[in-house]
């Protein structure tokens, strides 16, 4: 349990009775500091920067056609009729359709076959333990563009282009390393004692796993499966070339498709835009917490 | 390599073990449906059977880790396979493949446009990694130890931590997709934001078409969104790496009289190295592909990475050729990480 919790971040700064050590830090300088001021500023402007383009987006979203030329920052009057035009003239429920069935299905595709894997590396010491985790990294080195290619003529050849299936399994297999390595490092920080007593109490090995383990892995699991659904429902290069017809595609590929040869309806993109990044602002804000634990569950300490 | 392929003779798993030939044939049947069914239903005397307890073992095995290792041979080997393959033949979507050696090879080496594709990702495998993650170690040393000393504490973040780092994390949650149609939007000339805040600070004649045709400013034009987009990812990263360095450390150096700058090359950027090495790895390969932001923000005419390239002669028909770009880009993924492990190895330092 202890590497669990040491890894979420920085801790709580242990109290220690005041030694020696401690007098000797630097006491801290009372009154104006305008060096610190000066590092809030510079930090709030990098917060701006960061927040500006999403500002930008909604501010877009909401603008009527007609103001869409003004080189103003806020239009004079607020239009919601975007989110209803663009979802009225354009495939935009369908893509959103393909998207939470895509993202839903490969996430529960990921648990189900990176959950037992994750949980038999975590626990044996079988023969080529070390080679199947080499593999898992590998394969989270090759770039879906360079493999392109070679699925497009897989599905081809099982005529499975522009199935939902197709996306979901592809999904799935990008998104599999990624768990298998975050849930194995996080069953293995749990102590295998505590199934051990259970399996002296009774149980087997199986009830030892789901009733005992699984429980306490929890909050790895959902670091896992909100990563993967946040990852499939943001997947573009999948959908763009295992999918051509419009209402088959994803939100992600679906939204590009206002993009014109010629002309670009900001409005209305933006509006689509703005209805794919909600769910996942969302999902953020739950597991925000689990992000810091979950990502370095495998690499610190 | 601990598992024992050969049980002990001596073992109690020996007691029991008729040859096979001699088996009963109830309990032949027991072994061939004991690999479907709960141990439960197997004859104890079956299950003493040193052959039982192996064929568990591996019952074991495959019902675990066959379905991902299925996975990854159907949709990442055997594609990557099937692209190497197919990188020697002139298959152009139909039925025939036929074999032509080294000709998209040589194709390629003669190809101009694919050669200025490759100095533009390789200019971007270089720089972007080293922007990124000085940034991202910056910020996270500024959110770990960057604030006023307080009493009773070596080292501390500045005021509001937690919230600068949800806010540099958030590009990462969405879509890259989208984050280039954002920007395109940002960059664009006559309404977009970066021009409208020159104008409005005073800067003015700073004002550009920043994807509008120049090489150079369309680079950077993209260097900064990668590198803007993936930041956030390296300040938790590093942050959540700094904060596992036991605060004695700190507390020693600040007695040894080192400064904020000796601190964090002598202490801090050693100590979290290997992360730091992980991360250039990740960061690198990101770059190299960059496919949805070129593809969707910047124009063809000013500058093209070699994925993009490579998926316009896929949108040809040209499929052999594409998938040899393709096989050339892996290889060039591969030498870059071996590259980075090499030039940064150096010794673990254990706290």
């Amino acid at each position: 349990m202890a590497t669990a919790t040491q890894t979420a971040g920085p801790g709580p700064v242990k109290e220690g009775p005041a030694g020696p050590a401690k007098r000797t830090v630097r006491p801290p300088r009372r009154g104006f500091r305008p060096r610190s001021l000066v590092i809030a500023a510079f930090a709030w402007l990098l917060a701006a920067l960061f927040l500006a383009p999403y500002l930008e987006m909604i501010v877009t979203a909401l603008r009527p056609a007609d103001e869409l030329r003004d080189r103003t920052y806020l239009p004079d009057k607020l239009d919601w009729s975007n989110f209803i035009e663009v979802w009225r003239e354009s495939s935009l429920g369908n893509n959103l359709q393909v998207t939470l069935l895509v993202a839903g299905g490969s996430t529960l595709l990921v648990l189900l076959v990176s959950l037992p894997a994750a949980y038999y590396t975590a626990r044996m010491k079988f023969r080529g333990r070390k080679w199947f985790l080499l593999l898992v990294l590998v394969t989270q080195m090759f770039q879906p563009t360079a493999l392109l290619v070679g699925l497009y003529r897989e599905f081809y050849q099982l005529d499975m282009l522009n199935s939902v299936w197709t996306l979901i399994l592809t999904n799935a297999a990008f998104n599999l390393a990624f768990a298998v390595w975050i849930l194995t490092a996080y069953i293995g920080s749990i102590p295998q004692e505590l199934e051990e007593a259970a399996m002296v109490d009774g149980t087997s090995r199986f009830g030892a796993m789901t009733r005992v383990t699984l429980p306490l892995a929890l909050p790895g699991v959902v670091t896992a499966v909100i990563f993967t659904f946040i990852s499939a429902w943001n997947e573009f290069v999948m959908g763009l070339t295992l999918s051509t017809e419009p209402d088959k595609q994803p939100l992600t590929v679906g939204i590009n498709n206002f993009i014109g040869a010629y002309t670009v309806q900001w409005n209305y993109l933006f509006a689509a835009s703005v209805v794919a990044i909600v769910p996942v602002i969302i999902l953020f804000a739950f597991i925000e917490r689990h992000v810091v634990s979950g990502l370095t569950a495998g690499s610190v300490k | 390599m601990r598992t024992r392929t050969r049980p002990d003779p001596s073992g109690p798993a020996t007691q029991g073990t008729v040859p096979w030939r001699k088996l009963p044939p109830g309990d032949k049947l027991a072994f061939a449906v004991a690999v479907l069914l709960p141990p439960r239903f197997t004859p104890a005397r079956v299950r003493a059977d040193r052959r039982y307890r192996t064929l568990d073992k591996y019952r074991f095995i495959v019902g675990f880790l066959i379905l991902p290792l299925a996975f990854y041979a159907v949709f990442v080997i055997s594609p990557f396979f099937q692209a190497i393959y197919y990188s020697f033949t002139d298959w152009a979507g139909g039925a025939t493949a036929n074999f032509v050696g080294f000709d998209n090879y040589v194709k390629m080496w003669n190809d101009e446009k694919f050669w200025s594709s490759v100095q533009t990702s390789l200019l971007l495998l270089v720089f972007v990694p080293v922007v990124t993650l000085a940034l991202g170690i910056f910020f996270a040393y500024m959110i770990t130890a960057g604030g006023r000393h307080r009493r009773g504490e070596a080292v501390s973040g500045v005021v509001g931590s937690s919230f600068y780092k949800v806010v540099y994390f958030f590009p990462q949650v969405l879509s890259i997709a989208l984050i280039a149609v954002v920007w395109q939007q940002v960059y664009s000339s006559r309404s977009g934001l970066l021009n409208g805040l020159l104008g409005e600070v005073g800067l003015g004649s700073l004002e550009q078409r920043w994807l509008g045709g120049d090489y150079k400013l369309g680079l950077f034009a993209t260097m900064a969104v990668i590198a803007w987009s993936f930041v956030g990812f390296y300040v938790v990263l590093f942050s959540a790496a700094m904060g596992a360095i036991p605060k004695d450390i700190y507390e020693a150096a600040l007695l040894d009289g080192a400064g904020r700058g000796a601190t964090f090359f002598r202490v801090t950027l050693p100590l979290i190295w290997d992360t730091v090495r992980t991360g250039w790895i990740y960061m690198g390969i990101q770059a190299l592909d960059a496919f949805a932001v070129v593809l969707i923000m910047v124009p063809g005419h000013v500058l093209k990475v070699t994925p993009v390239y490579l998926y316009e002669r896929f949108r040809e028909g040209q499929f052999g050729y594409a998938t040899a770009i393709g096989v050339v880009l892996l290889v060039l993924s591969m030498a870059f990480t071996l590259i980075v492990m090499r030039i940064g190895r150096r010794e673990t330092i254990e706290y």
